[in-house]
């Protein structure tokens, strides 16, 4: 018997709503009829990626791309194991941290159990869980990060995995050596613990911990990282996982050999460990924080601003409105309703003129509405 | 129940044997009970022998899980439309046609009438499912130290249910929107979206979720938080992750409506007009709660027709609600298309809770008898609270303010429609023993 394609989709998939990304800049500034527009709403590095991958990127041979790239990115692994003092076994790489998610979900969970992570973090955790037919217990944050203990009640015999963004994305806040060993140490390893360090290399505060030093003690741990916000690759998709070697072995059960093209292989080896281009970056986000922070909280607006390359205002209206108001005026943020976070909007630190001019039109559109009355809350909205 | 069936035919006497027939299938397959079964017949018998013999004719049935729908759509050749109106009264010597029309609509749970582009009536009779089996008495909330955010099950929800069941009958407030296998059925049929907040042992300890209220609109309930202590920071949450999971569905917004007052976190919605009569089962009961509209989707603009007589309020809610508007008075201009013909409302009558809900299905040169003659049918019913809906896009229905306005109704609220036309409360308290209060 012939079949609706829809009946043939599980019913906790049909319950799922798509996400829509946005439209491409070009459709955008057409839409809106700007002329410019500053994406202030992924967390890329305006600096763009280090001089040496862009060299790398600039010397692929376009015949070259008729050959696949290594199945594993064998030598970049390499290459991040020896300065990491790791062993390439330690190591998997992924198309963006994202296919690193999906690639632990699958090889560590079956029906029936459960990751525990909380609830306004990286929404992909739940988002793989929920298709993969796990469940996702999030729990609530507290003054904005990850409640250890708030995590461990909620661990039963089903649960596989807690993920923790460290620090958290979009919030900022981080965990400290003391908090993550000690939640270690409490796990017990009943299950595995994902650290999702895609903004480490943003942090300069001398109590963050370095998860690798952590390894030997906690064969249960695992680690993310990304070369899409401080090595400026975000469009060519490039993430790794480090682990344990006989943990990594298993994830290495459930991963897609293949899936990192041949030009993000280069350009992350070359881009790997520059920290010249990490100092100008970290200056460059630093000063930009400082600086809008105390514009925002100059405005009146509520500010969460803690560690990684963007900062959360909240505002008195609702966010798509701002999105639209703002986008007129030449800035494209990121609205934070999708992140639990009604009422806020997310923005990506870049150089400060960019900045000065999005608060110019911040303030432009607050004067508006407070002369048509509208700028409305009166109660703290970042609680 | 999911189902939907259709059959197409001409009307014409010899064709009720098939419909009657293709009804009792669908009835008896959905083992729906006999009465339900007649007074769909009912109703399709007097649509067809209403109409011109020969007039193509759809007759459907949907399920929600609260009600069973039974739709006709058919060019009205032939139909008295007037007889729909609620308040119609035949004069049986000579304009007894209408009579088995009135009697249909009158006899199902709710009847509505609404018009397609091209002209065609989908009339609906829908007849609630009863959720009468009896609810337990949860026992007090026991003490906790933690919580997390949890989608409904049918397992959860129903806990969830029984509390707020009995809360709403406490408050001497209808409880059945909150019956334990209302919600769960609502919610195995995909039309219940939200969050709940679950303790380490397993306790619902709060709940904010939604309902679709019409094609476009989500129904706020919540954040209701069930215990003494963490209630502001668990209704955030659940509001927070509520709008969340809402955020992309097909809908202009949520207008939320019932909700415990004391810490509902309205820094996130925006106000949606003058409070609204329908009260809150919250923990400190609310006798006229605000409305607060959460909008889901951008609003590009569009046109909203006013009249004079409440242009204040509608200015104010535009500039409150930021609405990209380009504004029409439609102050005395006469905008019904056709005088001459009779004026018709599409009438709910919610008796279980005394309200009743006007919308304007045509414009007509009678319509203030008729708006008078549907609030004293109201009033002898025994209803005690109207609301009229009003589709500022359309001039027609912006012509009705100063009518409803005379009539002691009052806006209350203006929810955002962009293109597809702004919705437009009033509301108005009605009096058994005559004029509105």
């Amino acid at each position: 018997m012939k079949r609706h394609p829809a009946m043939l989709v599980p019913e906790f998939i049909r319950s799922i709503d798509p996400y829509i990304p946005s439209k491409p800049d070009h459709r955008l500034m057409r839409d809106y009829g700007i002329d410019t527009l500053h994406r202030l709403n992924n967390n890329e590095n305006p600096l763009g990626p280090p001089p040496a991958a862009v060299a790398a990127i600039t010397a692929l041979e376009p015949r070259a791309m008729a050959i696949y790239p290594s199945g594993d990115a064998f030598d970049l692994r390499c290459h991040i194991a020896e300065n990491l003092n790791l062993s390439p076994d330690q190591l998997i790489c992924g198309n963006g941290a994202n296919e690193i998610i999906q690639f632990v979900i699958s090889a560590y969970c079956e029906p029936g159990d459960n990751i525990v992570t909380g609830d306004k973090t990286f929404a992909v955790y739940e988002w793989v869980a929920e298709f993969s037919g796990i469940e996702a217990r999030l729990t609530p944050m507290k003054d904005h990060g990850f409640d250890p203990e708030a995590m461990l009640a909620f661990i039963d015999d089903r649960t596989k995995i807690l993920f923790i963004c460290n620090p958290n994305n979009p919030t900022g806040t981080y965990w400290s050596r003391e908090t993550l060993v000690a939640f270690l140490e409490a796990v017990d390893g009943r299950a595995m613990v994902v650290v999702d360090e895609a903004y480490c290399e943003f942090v300069d505060q001398p109590d963050f911990p370095d998860a690798v030093t952590l390894l030997s003690d906690h064969p249960n741990l695992l680690i993310f990282r990304t070369f899409s916000k401080m090595y400026g690759l975000a469009g060519l998709r490039i993430g790794y996982l480090i682990g344990h070697r006989d943990t990594v072995f298993d994830v290495c059960r459930t991963r897609i050999v293949y899936s990192i093209n041949s030009a993000a292989q280069a350009a992350a080896m070359a881009a790997f460990g520059d920290m010249a281009h990490i100092y100008r970056t970290r200056q460059l986000i630093g000063e930009s924080k400082a600086y809008l922070a105390g514009e925002l909280r100059r405005l009146g607006l509520p500010v969460i601003a803690g560690e990684g390359n963007f900062v959360i205002a909240g505002i008195p209206f609702n966010d798509q409105l701002a999105y639209r108001k703002l986008i007129h005026k030449g800035y494209m943020v990121r609205t934070m309703t999708s992140f639990r976070f009604p009422n806020h909007i997310r923005i990506t630190l870049r150089e400060k003129p960019v900045m000065a001019g999005l608060i110019r039109a911040l303030e432009e559109i607050l004067e508006d509405m407070r002369q048509r009355g509208i700028h409305r809350n009166s109660r703290q909205v970042t609680k | 129940m999911k189902t939907r069936q259709t059959l197409h035919l001409q009307a014409s006497t010899t064709a009720l044997p098939e419909v009657i027939a293709f009804i009792e299938a669908i009835t008896s397959e959905q083992s729906l009970p006999r009465n339900i079964s007649l007074k769909m017949q009912l109703a399709a018998e007097e649509v067809i022998a209403a109409l011109t013999p020969g007039v193509n004719v759809e007759i459907g049935f949907s399920g929600r899980a609260d009600r069973i729908t039974l739709g006709v759509t058919c060019h009205p050749l032939g139909m008295d439309l007037s007889a729909f109106n609620l308040a119609w009264r035949p004069d049986l010597e000579t304009d007894a046609s209408g009579l088995g029309l009135a009697v249909a609509s009158r006899w199902v749970d709710t009847f509505s009438l609404q018009t397609d582009e091209s002209g065609r009536l989908r009339l609906q009779f829908s007849i609630d499912n009863v959720y009468d089996a009896a609810v337990p008495v949860p026992l007090a909330f026991p003490e906790f130290r933690f919580y997390r955010l949890v989608k409904p099950t049918t397992e959860n929800i129903k806990h969830c249910g029984a509390r707020l069941f009995h809360r709403a009958a406490g408050a001497g407030k209808p409880p059945r929107i909150y019956h334990p296998d209302r919600l769960a059925t609502l919610l195995a049929a995909g039309h219940l979206f939200g969050t709940l907040a679950e303790t380490e042992s397993g306790e619902i300890a709060g709940a904010c979720f939604c309902i679709p209220e019409g094609p476009k609109l989500l129904g706020g309930h919540g954040p209701f938080v069930f215990s003494s202590t963490e209630r502001e920071r668990m209704a955030r949450d659940l509001a927070c992750h509520t709008l969340e999971r809402v955020a992309r569905k097909p809908f202009s917004g949520v207008l939320a409506t019932h909700y415990d007052a004391d810490c509902f976190p309205a820094e996130y919605f925006i106000p949606a007009g003058r409070e609204s009569r329908g009260s809150t089962i919250g923990h400190h009961h609310s006798p006229r709660a605000p409305a607060w509209h959460f909008p889901l989707s951008d609003d590009a603009g569009g046109l909203l027709h006013f009249h004079a007589s409440a242009e204040d309020f509608i200015r104010e809610a535009i500039a409150v609600q930021d609405l990209p508007r380009t504004l029409v008075d439609i102050s005395g201009e006469h905008v019904a298309e056709d005088q001459k013909n009779p004026s018709v409302y599409s009438a709910t009558l919610n008796r279980g809770e005394k309200m009743a809900t006007l919308r304007l299905l045509m414009p007509g040169g009678d319509i203030e008898e008729n708006t008078d003659a549907h609030l004293a049918f109201f009033r002898d019913e025994d209803i005690s609270l109207c609301q009229v809906h009003l589709d500022l896009g359309r001039p027609a229905d912006a012509a009705l303010i100063p009518v409803l306005m005379n009539r002691q109704f009052t806006p209350c609220l203006l929810i955002p429609g962009g293109a597809e036309g702004d919705l437009m409360v009033l509301e108005s308290m009605l009096q058994r023993s005559g004029g509105a209060a």
